[in-house]
């Protein structure tokens, strides 16, 4: 009888040990996707989405017309209208336009006015950054973008010049550039909206997913 | 006072009377309408939604001029077998090459466990001072950006994204979760001025 009384003692220190570790170490929550209990995002297409899960784009405000800032080297003029064009063809519609103009305001900013400015100077963490495309939202549409080309530390090159290993393709960069313009983010692979645009390369194509995505809201 | 005097009184006495109870009915049928109504959005939900839902609002987020005041009173439940939270915060009126500016605010869970601490403060100072750093090291944790840039504006209006637990029960509450538990995703204004 005392040896049972003593286990009992035993058993009940031992539990009362491990439900005090247990409750130090915490009641693990385990949650997994089907947990999720709001949600309602539209598909993103590729685009950014707002707070209430809306893509974000010009919706019917196309073409986006777009102006070369007095910055840029009048020589890239061809390049831009060409990336620009290229484009439309792709969607058989007039989505961006560019102009010269050298009476565009200096600085980049939320002033409703799409420029392209060449910026001598920039952010020295980020140098490895070609070309910088900003875009101002209110709520789902895009009401202002912006497209810096990192002047300070790239060679560019035409696309009529000869291919180099040290200078990249302008009008690939441009074209890339005005993607995010309208409003789509980088895609995996070798199109063009992909992340990295390697010296000399030539990218004019869009592939079927970009141009398929693009479909969501153009 | 004569017999006419007091069957008014009683008349007015029985319409006050009427009155009040017609009143405590409509404002307590009101009340229940609300709670119904609370409750049929928990109650639709699946036992582990359920679960995610109590773990999304035992976080106390409070917005101060200054600040986010954050309190998890279940970090050690959190951090059962988990070794990060973060709470990530973007800037939602501007994107950069088509994402959003953001800022990642991390906590440790084995440095919050050993301080036994449940709550955190995030500056909007330091959130600020990641244009110019991109990481910061803080007492309780450390911040990282991304898509910031000196040479642009600090985006100005922020707001909480999403709150992840990384590790190996790791989950995440999105914004539309947050919005839905808390009204709101916490939207806060941020200067470099």
């Amino acid at each position: 009888m005392i040896f049972e009384k003593k286990y009992t003692l035993i058993a009940c220190s031992f539990f009362i040990l491990i439900s005090q570790t247990s409750c130090k170490k915490g009641q693990a929550f385990r949650f997994g996707d089907q947990d999720l209990f709001a949600f309602g995002a539209q598909d993103s297409c590729h685009f950014n989405r707002n707070n209430l899960g809306v893509r974000i784009s010009w919706k019917g405000s196309v073409p986006v017309n777009m102006y070369i800032h007095r910055s840029v080297p009048a020589k890239f003029d061809v390049d831009i209208l060409s990336a620009a064009n290229r484009w439309n063809s792709a969607k058989g519609r007039t989505l961006i336009t560019v102009t010269r103009d050298n009476s565009m305001p200096n600085e980049p900013g939320n002033d409703q006015k799409n420029i392209i400015f060449w910026s001598a100077d920039w952010d020295t963490s980020n140098l490895k950054e070609q070309a910088r495309t900003s875009t101002n939202t209110d709520l789902s549409r895009i009401v202002d973008s912006d497209i810096k080309i990192n002047g300070k530390s790239f060679v560019y090159a035409l696309t009529t010049e000869s291919t180099s290993s040290t200078s990249v393709n302008f009008e690939s960069l441009m074209l890339h550039e005005m993607g995010h313009v309208l409003g789509l983010q980088h895609f995996e692979g070798d199109g063009v909206m992909s992340p990295y645009l390697p010296n000399a390369k030539l990218r004019f194509n869009l592939t079927n997913d970009e141009l398929s995505e693009l479909s969501c809201e153009y | 006072m004569n017999t006419k005097n007091l069957k008014l009184l009683g008349f007015f006495i029985t319409a006050s009377l009427v009155l009040a109870l017609l009143g405590y009915f409509i404002l307590n049928s009101r009340g229940r309408r609300n709670i119904a109504a609370e409750n049929t959005q928990v109650e639709n939900l699946s036992e582990k939604q359920k679960q995610k839902w109590l773990a999304t609002e035992q976080f106390q987020i409070k917005q101060a001029t200054d600040s986010l005041q954050i309190e998890i009173s279940h970090i050690i439940d959190l951090c059962a077998e988990n070794q990060k939270l973060v709470f990530q915060f973007q800037a939602y009126e501007i994107a950069i090459a088509g994402d959003r500016p953001n800022i990642q605010y991390f906590i440790t869970c084995t440095e919050a466990l050993a301080k036994q601490q449940t709550q955190f403060q995030v500056l909007f100072s330091d959130l600020v001072s990641l244009r110019e750093i991109k990481e910061k090291k803080l007492a309780d944790g450390f911040m990282s950006s991304q898509s910031l840039y000196t040479d642009e504006p600090l985006p100005a209006r922020w707001n909480l994204a999403e709150i992840s637990v990384e590790g190996y029960s790791g989950f995440k509450i999105n914004s539309f979760e947050i919005q839905k538990v808390f009204g709101h995703n916490f939207e806060f204004e941020l200067s470099s001025k």
